[in-house]
């Protein structure tokens, strides 16, 4: 279940990216043949941003694609580096909590209070936030479950899976 | 509570997590959010936890969602997208490929093909890391196939890899440009006659190579007609087309660094398509591994982005920057303190985690001196592009061994990129020694 609504907004943020395309091409194309352009188009752009960004970040992490450096943990025995990974995982969890209580209150505050972007088609301020919270809590929730994951294959004596998606959700 | 001490207690809590393998993401926003809650509830004197919450989280939101919620900083995704298209839709080996027609009777033509090939495909995406893992796979198998000396085959390559990063688009520049402020469009026109400096350097040093030791690259024996040199040359069209859209846009002021990415990508989905290279399902592979490739990126970014505010906040640089000042290091000495930081770093760490651990400290010194932040901007990411080839860390080189396999080992790689490091050390003390280089072209925009 959680890999499906993973991979829905993994193809949600591809859209996102296409929008991009579109919407910055098309702005130029306007401004350099009829002198015009698309209205609210930056905020537009920065709220798709928004969507690209942050939508994909429970796929990356299932497929630990993270940046670390390796060149001391790679000279540890195999349970060693078991250890780190598991340990930057949790690390990693305390790290996101900040950030997934803070986008709540930021989404909360811009739903409530009806915020929005000044400009033309006056964009409400709530979607770019509401996706932020999203994107970070299924993050969050994915690197909780790698957790459990690495732990028992620890306790099994087996090596960690490359990726969430070899083992069940 | 003394900031400074704050500071440095985090730069060394931030390095020993790099050191335990926590992702250099969750490191830095980890450490930063402790280190400024630490900071606001000991304001007073006293520790009052119950005031640092809410300015610690409008903190660590404001800093990393105002980062990603970024106009200029679309073209991230747009650039990665548009390697990820262009090697899909055949484009970026069709350089390579003509390359290799039209230098094969010259010794060592396949390696400068290599090179060539390495310095087209940097033309169009923005990772060394990608342009040397594409290419490798490519190239290395090919030249090995022909009896090319094993360092030959590999280290060319590795090195030619590192030109991802100097010629643009690149992403480091990007991420150099969102720290210190700088446009991004002028540090893309610095990096193109240092890239080619490079790029000219290592082909020099294939073609001494070769000279100097004939086995090292087998002669080219078969025939090459007029007709198929021009045939090859015409099939690359594309990715120059795509070069002179990002440089001639962005040069003639037609267009931003960003609307270059976008108006790029269209224009390669179309070529894509209309050659029949490009499949719509290709098309989303390549955009989902856009996605989860920026995605890295940006949360990297973000959480240093997090780590820069707090460093704001302790004051730590200010202090560093007066110490230093105090020393009365002299220019030159400053700049050659700072390029060993950046070569022992580089040894051992990835290049984005150096930029953005150093560039909070790095940037108030530089100012302070009086020095250019374009022409230091080439001057890091030319840095950076060494430590990818620097043992026992040089990311391209495993790579490179990744593609490769068993047949030949990372220690005769590294044996073979001594002389491209070579070549690399001069052209750093040529772009140190003369800005111009840099400058020249941002400076007749």
């Amino acid at each position: 279940m959680l890999r499906r609504i993973e991979q829905l907004l993994l193809d949600l943020a591809v859209v996102a990216v296409i929008g991009l395309g579109v919407l910055i091409t098309t702005t130029v194309l306007l401004r350099v043949f009829f002198n015009s352009g698309v209205p609210d188009a930056i905020v537009m752009v920065r709220e798709l941003m928004v969507a690209a960004i942050v939508l994909p970040l429970a796929v990356t992490t299932a497929q630990r694609a993270h940046i670390a450096v390796e060149f001391v943990s790679n000279r540890l025995p195999e349970n060693g580096q078991k250890t780190l990974v598991v340990m930057g995982s949790v690390f990693g969890l305390l790290a996101l909590a900040p950030l997934i209580y803070a986008g709540w209150r930021e989404a909360a505050h811009a739903m409530t209070s009806g915020g929005f972007f000044f400009g033309e088609l006056m964009l409400p301020k709530w979607p770019g936030r509401v996706i932020f919270l999203l994107g970070i809590s299924f993050c969050w929730l994915r690197l909780f479950l790698m957790v459990v994951a690495d732990v028992r294959a620890m306790r099994r004596g087996a090596p960690l899976a490359e990726t969430a998606y070899a083992t069940k959700d | 509570m003394d900031g400074t001490l704050v500071g440095l207690c985090a730069f060394a809590a931030v390095i020993l997590l790099l050191g335990l393998r926590v992702p250099i993401a969750f490191a830095l926003a980890g450490v930063a959010t402790v280190g400024t809650f630490v900071l606001f509830a000991f304001r007073t004197g006293t520790f009052l936890p119950e005031r640092a919450v809410t300015p610690t989280t409008s903190l660590v939101f404001s800093n990393s969602f105002d980062l990603i919620h970024s106009y200029d900083l679309s073209m991230i995704p747009l650039f990665v997208a548009l390697g990820h298209i262009a090697y899909r839709a055949d484009i970026t080996t069709k350089i390579y490929h003509a390359a290799r027609v039209w230098l094969a009777r010259i010794p060592g033509g396949v390696a400068i093909a290599s090179v060539v090939g390495c310095g087209g495909f940097s033309a169009i995406t923005g990772s060394s890391i990608a342009c040397a893992s594409t290419m490798g796979r490519i190239c290395s198998p090919e030249m090995l196939r022909m009896g090319y000396d094993k360092r030959l085959a590999t280290a060319s390559v590795a090195a030619g890899g590192t030109l991802g990063s100097l010629i643009p688009p690149s992403v480091l520049f990007i991420i150099y440009g969102i720290f210190t402020e700088t446009s991004i469009s002028s540090l893309f026109l610095a990096g193109i006659l240092p890239g080619l400096l490079s790029l000219l350097g290592f082909i020099l040093v294939i073609y001494v190579w070769v000279l100097r030791d004939p086995a090292a690259a087998p002669r080219f024996t078969g025939t090459i007609t007029t007709r198929e040199k021009f045939s090859a040359a015409l099939e690359a069209w594309p990715a120059i087309a795509l070069f002179t859209i990002i440089v001639g846009g962005i040069y003639g002021g037609f267009f931003t660094a960003t609307e270059a990415a976008a108006v790029c990508v269209s224009a390669a989905i179309l070529i894509g398509f209309a050659q029949r290279k490009l499949t719509l399902r290709s098309l989303v592979e390549a955009l989902r591994e856009t996605c989860v490739q920026t995605t890295a990126i940006f949360l990297i970014a973000a959480g240093a982005k997090i780590f820069v505010a707090f460093i704001a906040l302790t004051g730590v640089a200010g202090d560093i920057v007066q110490a230093v000042t105090d020393a009365q290091l002299s220019p030159v000495l400053l700049l050659a303190a700072i390029a060993v930081i950046y070569l022992l770093l580089g040894m051992f760490l990835d290049p984005i985690g150096i930029m953005v651990l150093t560039l909070p400290l790095m940037v108030p010194l530089v100012e302070t001196y009086g020095f250019d932040l374009i022409w230091f901007g080439v001057v890091v990411i030319k840095l950076l592009e060494i430590g990818l080839i620097t043992p026992p860390v040089g990311l391209n080189v495993f790579v490179i061994a990744g593609v490769v396999g068993k047949e030949v080992p990372i220690d005769r790689i590294f044996s073979g990129i001594l002389r491209f490091l070579s070549v690399d050390v001069i052209v750093l003390i040529l772009i140190m020694a003369f800005p111009v280089i840099s400058l020249l072209i941002p400076g007749s925009m």
